[in-house]
Formats: structure tokens, C-alpha cells, sequence
């Protein structure tokens, strides 16, 4: 983990901070603005990258052309104070996660997304892309801390690195990241159940969702349900109140008994009136696989009695939930298995039939 | 509050540890018992696509059934009969550790399709490793006798879960090289899910083609799936559609 830096790397770097400041740039433009040979020029934005003093950005359409921006002298001044508070020996082999333990309150931050939940359902192993929400003008500052040779941090989409074990997604969050946070009792920050219940209804993926039936599942009597920092109150605000107790109807429908309160369902009918256009989940996947499976069964004539019969099952299992949708006023595509899945392995047991 | 538990990672190392404990007791009693399910698909594939949980899915035959109830018993298991097999628990503090072991076939619940194990496929599994995922473990691995790559995508393809359709996609794109193109014919036929199978990788070639794989890529890993990934796995499906077809043809 170096962070100092060889003099003619400050001459490299002075440089192009001078040319670009915070703007990106790309590896022409660095050849060009250093007057460096190629092989310098790599060299340079390599040592740089290594030291997480520049952000790298690889284009989606050609894996090799990547944009580079500069941490500001300022980010790396920070960085390189908090390293000199560490004790050498220890700044070779820190985890990431004793790096979040070792920040402490000294930059806001908050895990969140998959990490966060395993916290709290032990279910689904998190991916190995950790979700952070941070203040945007501390970004530099964490791309300088974080990286080092086993961790890349990204600001945008990430994509694979070889020979790295983790990466980093920095976020922004919509409200004061202290108020949503807490600390666990392995000294790291994560997201309150509650706040992160509903990032993840709010995101409507299969996965999310999965994720979130986990976590009520596990934390359902710890969680709190009402009051102003009540999932109750969080999901109306967030608009997704219909979602919300779509969910936890659907959950205990699934049951085949009251895993939630029947109280606290009726509590957020009170807040859904009339019916919405809504499609849930909003989940790419699952609204093309509906969409195909309709197309396919338009052309009844071409179809075998078996594809057809094949055909309508699959269509029943996206739209298993079209009462419990209907109660709720929105129009439920959800594939039951993503809920009778995670109750079945958390041991909830299943209705029959 | 109820909510802190163990260290995250404490998790994985209990599990891992009765993976290997359970593999070695089937050894010394001489039964036939491989892993499949998401152990199966760690062994094929690079860490960056581990969303698996905790619990762990093996397969045996009726044979060894008698065997496995004291191998459960002499590791303090609970256990119960299910209609795909056995199903044993373990309390580890306030989480358990789930066993899944499916007899003479494997059944899928979402489609109700069966996977009749094929003769060969206890002599076809092969040990490997299957390495911890999270950083506080890195470095722990274990050795196990793991169900036949061929076998582990057919079952993984047979399901309607996005899930499973996503593991095979990173088994294939990461292990295609040890695919045996004739024998994942002759075992899909066999199971009478070779239909079932090639209407899947026809539906995910169509999905590559309209971005769904990106997206479903990007929801199980976080990350993008690049072309060069896209077009490895594109030829690669192709190269197991034309294996089926010369196999209905031969």
C-alpha cells in the first residue's frame, strides 16, 4: 500500500493536475500533455492507480478504452495524513473491512445494498461488489483510501478487474447518512434495517426483493414498523407503501399464517387508496420474459397442446399473485418462487398446496 | 435489539467445514454422495458470481440412504424425510446450516421436472476445491467430491429461476473448456429434458441478444458483463445447442 510518491511521479502528476484538473481524460491526452513516451505514460497512470490517486473509467462498448480523472491534492492530502495514523505493519494487511472499522467517524459513511442485508438475514452471500453510500465530496477521498492491490472503486458501473478480490461502488445518499446508520458490533457502519428495507423495494429486482423477504423474515420482531423512522412511515414516504404491503400479505399468504402482524398491514392499507398503474416488480427481466411468453401464445395455431399447456403455466407463475395484486391496486408479475424460496430456506415452512 | 449475530464470516467457515466433515465421513462408509446446487457451482467458477447461501445440496442413491441417517446422527443433525429426499438442520448460534440431499433424482419445484441422476454420474464426479468467499476467510478451501460439470448445468437449466439460469451462465463461461459436449447430450436425453433444455439456451441466446443477460449479470455480481464475456458465452451455447442437435441427428 504506497502512498508516497516518487519525485518524478509529483513532476507527472503537478502536470496533469495543472492540464486537467477534476475533468477526465484519456491516455492520448496524457502521452500528449506529459510529452512521455508509451511506455512512461503507462507507468505513470499506473502508479497512480495503484496508489488510488486517479479514478479509471472502462468504456462498455470496448473493454480497453478506459477515461482517467485525478484525485485532487487536497483528497490526497487527507489520505495520506489518516495513513500516517495507522501503525505500519498493520497498513500491509488490512481487510477492507477493518479499513471501514479504522475511518471510524472520520468520513460519513454507511454500507448498504447486499453486504448490509447479509448482516442482518445471513442468507444470500453478498456479491463481492460492496455498495457505500457516501458524501459526493468525499469521493476523492475514499478512491485514495480504499484502493490498494487486492480493492478498485468505482463511481459508475463496475467492471472486472483481474487480480482483484474487491470493489467498491460508492453512492450518494437522499438523506443525512448519520441518521440512517448503524454501527455494528464489529465497529463498521451499516444501513438500519428499516432505511434499507426500503432501498431495497425501492430497486425491485428479484434479488432485491429476495433480499428483503430475508430480512423481515429474520428481523420481523426487532425491526421498527411504526413511528417516523418506521418502515411504515419510510415506505410512504418513499411512495412504495403499496409495495410494502403487497409484500408482507404475499409472505403470509405463502405461510399460511400471520408472519406479520395483520395489524400492520391493515395500518399501510390505510394509506393506499383506489388502484395504480403500477406494474411490480418495475423488473426488466421479468416484464420481457411476460412479454415473450405472450407473444409465443398469440400463435396458438403453431402451438403443440403441450407448448400451449407449457406456455400457460409459465404465465401463471409470473402473474401467481394477480389477487393479492389486485387488493393492492397494482399489477403483480412477481414469480411466487422468489418468496416461497427464501421461506422455505429460512425454515418458515410453506401453506399447503 | 436481536439483530447483531455472529461475524459474518464465522458463517461460511461452519459451513464449509461440515462440507468437507460430511464428504469425508461418505468416503469412510463407501457411499456415493456428491455436491451439487450452489457448492457445485463455486467449484466451477470464479468467485465474482458466489451469491449462494449457507446451506448445502448434495446427491446420493437409495443405497446409501441408511448410511447418510448415521452419518447425520453422528454429526448432530436433525433430520426429516422430504418427497426429494432428506433434509437435515443445524443450529449455529441463531442461524442454522441447511442440508438438502435429494435421492436417485432431483427434483425442481418450480417446474416440477425430475433429473434422473445418470449411471455414470457418481463415477463422473470429480474432487475439487470449493473456496471461501469472504475476505476474512480468504485462503480457506476445502476438497470435495462435486457432481460432474455437465450434470450441474443441466440442473441448473431445467429450473424457471433466473437464479439458476445465471449460475449456469457463469459455469459455462468459466468452465466451458471442461464441458463434454456428447456426454451433456446423452444426459439431458436421458432425463427426457433435452427439449426442455435447448428452448432454455435458445432463450438465453435471445436474451443476450436483448440485453437481458447484461442485466441479469449485473443483479447476481454487481458488475458489467463485458462483450468479450458476452461473445465467450454466446459461442459457447451455440457450441452446446449443435452438440444436442448432432445427438438427436446421430
Amino acid at each position: 500500500m504506497r502512498r508516497e510518491m516518487p519525485e518524478w511521479l509529483k513532476r507527472n502528476y503537478n502536470t496533469l493536475w495543472n492540464l486537467f484538473k477534476n475533468e477526465a481524460f484519456t491516455f492520448r491526452e496524457v502521452e500528449k500533455g506529459l510529452g512521455t513516451s508509451r511506455h512512461m505514460t503507462v507507468k505513470t497512470l499506473w502508479e497512480l492507480e495503484q496508489r488510488g490517486f486517479v479514478s479509471k473509467e472502462r468504456s462498455e462498448v470496448d473493454y480497453r478504452e478506459r477515461t482517467y480523472r485525478l484525485i485532487s491534492p487536497e483528497d490526497i492530502n487527507f489520505v495520506v495524513g489518516l495513513y500516517s495514523l495507522m501503525e505500519r505493519e498493520k497498513l500491509e494487511r488490512q481487510t477492507l473491512m477493518e479499513k471501514f472499522v479504522f475511518i471510524d467517524e472520520k468520513l460519513p459513511y454507511v454500507i448498504t445494498g447486499s453486504h448490509a442485508a447479509y448482516h442482518y438475514h445471513r442468507y444470500m452471500n453478498p456479491p463481492r461488489v460492496l455498495e457505500v453510500k457516501t458524501e459526493p465530496r468525499d469521493e476523492g477521498k475514499w478512491i485514495a483510501f480504499l484502493t490498494d492491490e487486492r480493492t478498485r472503486v468505482f463511481l459508475g458501473d463496475v467492471i472486472e478487474t483481474t487480480k482483484v478480490s474487491n470493489y467498491v461502488k460508492l453512492m450518494h445518499s437522499n438523506r443525512p447518512i448519520k441518521t440512517i446508520r448503524r454501527r455494528t458490533r464489529q465497529g463498521y457502519y451499516i444501513e438500519k434495517p428499516e432505511f434499507l428495507l426500503t432501498e431495497l423495494l425501492e430497486r425491485q429486482t428479484q434479488t432485491s426483493l429476495a433480499e428483503a423477504v430475508a430480512i423481515i423474515v429474520k428481523s420481523r420482531t426487532d425491526v421498527e414498523w411504526n413511528g417516523p423512522e418506521g418502515i411504515v412511515s419510510l415506505a410512504k414516504g418513499s411512495g412504495i407503501s403499496r409495495i410494502l404491503g403487497f409484500l408482507l400479505d404475499a409472505m403470509n399468504l405463502e405461510a399460511g399464517r400471520p408472519l406479520i402482524k395483520p395489524g400492520i398491514i391493515k395500518n399501510i392499507k390505510k394509506d393506499v387508496a383506489g388502484k395504480s398503474d403500477q406494474v411490480f416488480p418495475r423488473d426488466e427481466i421479468v416484464l420481457s420474459r411476460l412479454r415473450e411468453l405472450r407473444n409465443k401464445l398469440a400463435h396458438q395455431a403453431l402451438l403443440t397442446e403441450r407448448e400451449r399447456d407449457e406456455l400457460q403455466r409459465a404465465i401463471e407463475r409470473l402473474e401467481g399473485y394477480k389477487e393479492l395484486g389486485e387488493k393492492w391496486g397494482i399489477r403483480a408479475i412477481l414469480p411466487r418462487d422468489v418468496i416461497r424460496k427464501v421461506l422455505e430456506d429460512l425454515g418458515v415452512g410453506l401453506r399447503k398446496g | 435489539m436481536g439483530l447483531e449475530r455472529a461475524e459474518e464470516s464465522e458463517i461460511e467457515v461452519v459451513s464449509l467445514r461440515i462440507l468437507e466433515r460430511i464428504d469425508q465421513e461418505a468416503k469412510n462408509f463407501q457411499i456415493d454422495l456428491i455436491v451439487i446446487g450452489g457448492y457445485a457451482v463455486r467449484a466451477y467458477t470464479s468467485p465474482r458470481s458466489w451469491r449462494f447461501t449457507k446451506d448445502i445440496d448434495f446427491i446420493t442413491t437409495r443405497k446409501g440412504l441408511g448410511v447418510l441417517h448415521s452419518i447425520f446422527e453422528l454429526l448432530e443433525y436433525d433430520f426429516e424425510q422430504k418427497d426429494f429426499g432428506i433434509k437435515g438442520s443445524k443450529k449455529i448460534n441463531t442461524d442454522s446450516i441447511e442440508l438438502h440431499i435429494s435421492v436417485d433424482k432431483v427434483i425442481d419445484w418450480s417446474t416440477r421436472l425430475e433429473y434422473r441422476l445418470p449411471e455414470d454420474i457418481f463415477v463422473s464426479a470429480r474432487k475439487m476445491k470449493v473456496k471461501a468467499s469472504f475476505e476474512q476467510n480468504r485462503g480457506l478451501e476445502v476438497e470435495v467430491n462435486v457432481a460432474p460439470i455437465e450434470d450441474v448445468v443441466a440442473m441448473k437449466l431445467m429450473t424457471e429461476r433466473d437464479r439458476d439460469h445465471f449460475d449456469a451462465m457463469a459455469v459455462i463461461l468459466d468452465s466451458f473448456d471442461e464441458l463434454d459436449l456428447s456426454r451433456f447430450a446423452v444426459i439431458c436425453r436421458q432425463s427426457d429434458l433435452d427439449e426442455h433444455i435447448r428452448e432454455r439456451l435458445r432463450s438465453v441466446l435471445a436474451d443476450i441478444k436483448r440485453g437481458l443477460t447484461r442485466k441479469l449479470w449485473k443483479e447476481f455480481t454487481g458488475r458489467k458483463l463485458i462483450r468479450e464475456q458476452e461473445v465467450k458465452l454466446k459461442t459457447s451455447i451455440d457450441k452446446l445447442l449443435e452438440a444436442m442437435a448432432r445427438f438427436e441427428g446421430a
